[in-house]
């Protein structure tokens, strides 16, 4: 498999259409996961996909074997997530005419979600919340990053997350109700 | 409630760690077709930089040419009378039976003229000896060259000039020659066009500008609804000029310039979004405004002084679509209306320092000069901004995205010069550029402009 990954990324450096499809199949299912849930919706997350291997065949020269490809190629489809992000919705402002959520802070998760919901409450989320709570959540970024990352400074990260945390707990929660009560 | 919200993260991470989507079967064809494109683009950018690589080296092949070119290459003909003439016969001539003044003239191309025996006096073996005339009086001077001949030995020349040998009688008609060749060469005044002239002036023009779209991504009736909302402007250029020439006619010019150009775009749309049942996380109120352009990704960068909460731009798709308003959270379309005022118009305009490399070249040398130039222009951008009309009112509202920084322009135009005082003078000078490269990332639009240059320069 490595070996194979390896001839494969070969042959793209050299422009080869067929390696470029094989890479694609390879990694699209997972990237586009990764996209699903920076994107507000499941054509943004496409757009990204689209975008982020463009750029991995555009600079996939610079790749010098050092690290994991996997880790290279998901590195690039956050930066074009976040490129969106800074050109779309960073300037927009969060709007803070929100209805306070009553958090029961001793429920605890227990629901077993489906997948495509899971990702339609991160995506229900605001594109700034959304963007922090999967920088540190699920990419293990610490708020100093982020707030370099998405110029802002590493309180407004920190208040962001929180916020982040309360919605996609209260929606997990409400889902969870909704699926007992059917059930 | 820090292992709480450890617990979210814990959750939602052990969701998506083993979590793949296949993504939609367009995908990959929307990315084959832009590695498609991107080669050919890739094919045309090598292209375009060896005929600009190409373009560059004969406009400094022609600068060097002009500046290095020997000083008066049509001299007045130098006659050369070989020192080697110790003969003792009537045919030859001996440094000391001419003006020393007069055979050490300047030397120059010299040809071996070899004579060939044939009848009379020139059976005298010594004449096997050469005599060296210069090749250029043999050409240019055939006629006064000709009483030499009087019964003599007749030479090979290339082209069987009529140039016949020396005879001892024809010395003073030589005398006189050399005479009459050096006189002209004391004579001549060195012309200052020969030796290279620097002009340096400035230069202005009101340009039309508007653009082209040419790419195979985009639909002919996207085009089309592009080029009937969008219009071209009056924008500017203008700048230093700085100019050699060496000779009459041929001159190399460059300088700094900055420019302008910009496009309109009507058929604007506003959107207002107003969610009357707000629940967490959820936008309560946005107003959009929707452009359907084709130069860049155009973007607000002040919406909290802005009328509008953020512009939504593209060139293919429907901005009235969910997608479009993805920014709203809990977007629900019921709540979306559009605005009633829409006589709303945007200008983009891109500013530019330039840096020209042109050739000219005189068709009529007169008191009043006609000319032709063309040549490249590289371009930086330095400033781009975006301005929203409403009601009359002009505001600032944001940039265009997605631009390149630096643009090539071919430059064609035609020059009419009038001296006036002092080495000044008067040009007027119609343009055409063209933008070789598209000035947008996704490569739609070339823009081009036409205006006259008026200008005036001074000739030192």
């Amino acid at each position: 498999m490595v070996d194979r990954l390896h001839k494969i990324v070969l042959a793209c450096q050299e422009n080869k259409p067929a390696a470029q499809q094989e890479l694609y199949d390879m990694f699209k299912s997972k990237m586009f996961a990764i996209c699903l849930r920076y994107a507000g919706n499941y054509d943004d997350a496409q757009d990204i996909l689209q975008e982020g291997f463009l750029k991995v065949f555009e600079k996939i020269r610079q790749f010098g074997f050092k690290g994991a490809f996997e880790g290279w190629i998901r590195r690039i489809m956050v930066n074009t997530a976040l490129e969106k992000y800074r050109l779309h919705y960073r300037q927009i402002p969060i709007d803070e005419n929100r209805v306070e959520i009553d958090y029961d802070h001793e429920n605890d998760i227990v629901a077993e979600i489906d997948m495509h919901e899971l990702v339609k409450i991160i995506q229900d989320l605001s594109p700034r919340y959304r963007v922090v709570f999967n920088l540190y959540a699920l990419e293990g970024y610490s708020h100093k990053e982020i707030s370099e990352m998405l110029e802002i400074t590493e309180g407004t990260s920190k208040s962001n997350l929180s916020r982040a945390r309360t919605i996609l707990q209260e929606k997990v929660n409400k889902y969870y109700l909704k699926s007992v009560q059917t059930s | 409630m820090k292992n709480m919200s450890e617990k979210i993260d814990q959750y939602f991470k052990r969701q998506f760690e083993q979590y793949e989507e296949l993504p939609p079967e367009t995908a990959w064809k929307n990315i084959s077709a832009k590695l498609r494109h991107n080669r050919k683009k890739g094919i045309a950018v090598l292209f375009f930089r060896i005929a600009a690589g190409m373009a560059l080296l004969f406009s400094l092949g022609i600068g060097y040419y002009l500046i290095s070119k020997p000083d008066n290459p049509v001299d007045a003909p130098a006659l050369t009378v070989s020192k080697n003439t110790d003969v003792e016969d009537g045919f030859s001539i001996k440094p000391s039976e001419v003006d020393q003044e007069r055979t050490a003239l300047k030397p120059v191309k010299k040809t071996r003229i070899r004579s060939s025996r044939k009848a009379g006096p020139a059976d005298d073996p010594e004449l096997s000896t050469p005599v060296y005339v210069s090749y250029s009086d043999a050409v240019n001077n055939p006629e006064a060259l000709q009483p030499l001949g009087q019964g003599l030995i007749p030479v090979d020349l290339p082209g069987s000039l009529p140039f016949k040998s020396l005879s001892s009688s024809s010395i003073a008609i030589y005398e006189d020659i050399a005479a009459l060749l050096a006189e002209s060469e004391t004579e001549a005044e060195p012309d200052p066009l020969k030796q290279g002239r620097w002009s340096l002036g400035g230069e202005f023009a009101p340009l039309y500008s508007n653009r082209t779209i040419s790419s195979d991504n985009l639909e002919a009736d996207q085009v089309s609804s592009l080029n009937d909302s969008e219009t071209g402007m009056l924008a500017y250029a203008g700048g230093l000029r700085l100019a050699f020439s060496k000779g009459r006619r041929l001159s190399v010019q460059t300088g700094i310039y900055y420019s302008r150009y910009g496009q309109e775009k009507n058929q604007i749309e506003t959107f207002s979004y107003s969610n009357t049942e707000v629940t967490a996380g959820e936008t309560n109120r946005a107003t959009y405004l929707a452009v359907t352009n084709s130069t860049g990704v155009i973007y607000s960068n002040n919406p909290e002084n802005a009328s509008y909460s953020q512009a939504i731009t593209n060139n293919s798709d429907s901005y009235k679509s969910n997608n479009a308003f993805a920014v709203l959270n809990g977007f629900n379309s019921t709540y979306l209306t559009p605005s009633e005022e829409n006589d709303i118009s945007v200008e983009q305009l891109f500013d530019y320092l330039e840096i020209p490399l042109t050739v000219k070249y005189k068709i009529i040398d007169r008191k009043f000069d006609f000319s032709l130039s063309g040549g490249l222009v590289t371009n930086l951008l330095v400033n781009n901004v975006v301005n929203l009309e409403q009601n009359g009112e002009k505001t600032r509202f944001g940039k265009t995205d997605e631009i390149n920084q630096v643009n090539y322009i071919g430059s064609f135009g035609l020059g009419f010069e009038y001296p006036l005082v002092s080495g000044f003078a008067l040009s007027l000078e119609p343009r055409f550029r063209y933008y070789l490269n598209p000035i947008d990332k996704s490569a739609y639009v070339h823009p081009y402009s036409f205006g006259f240059f008026a200008g005036i320069s001074y000739n030192f």
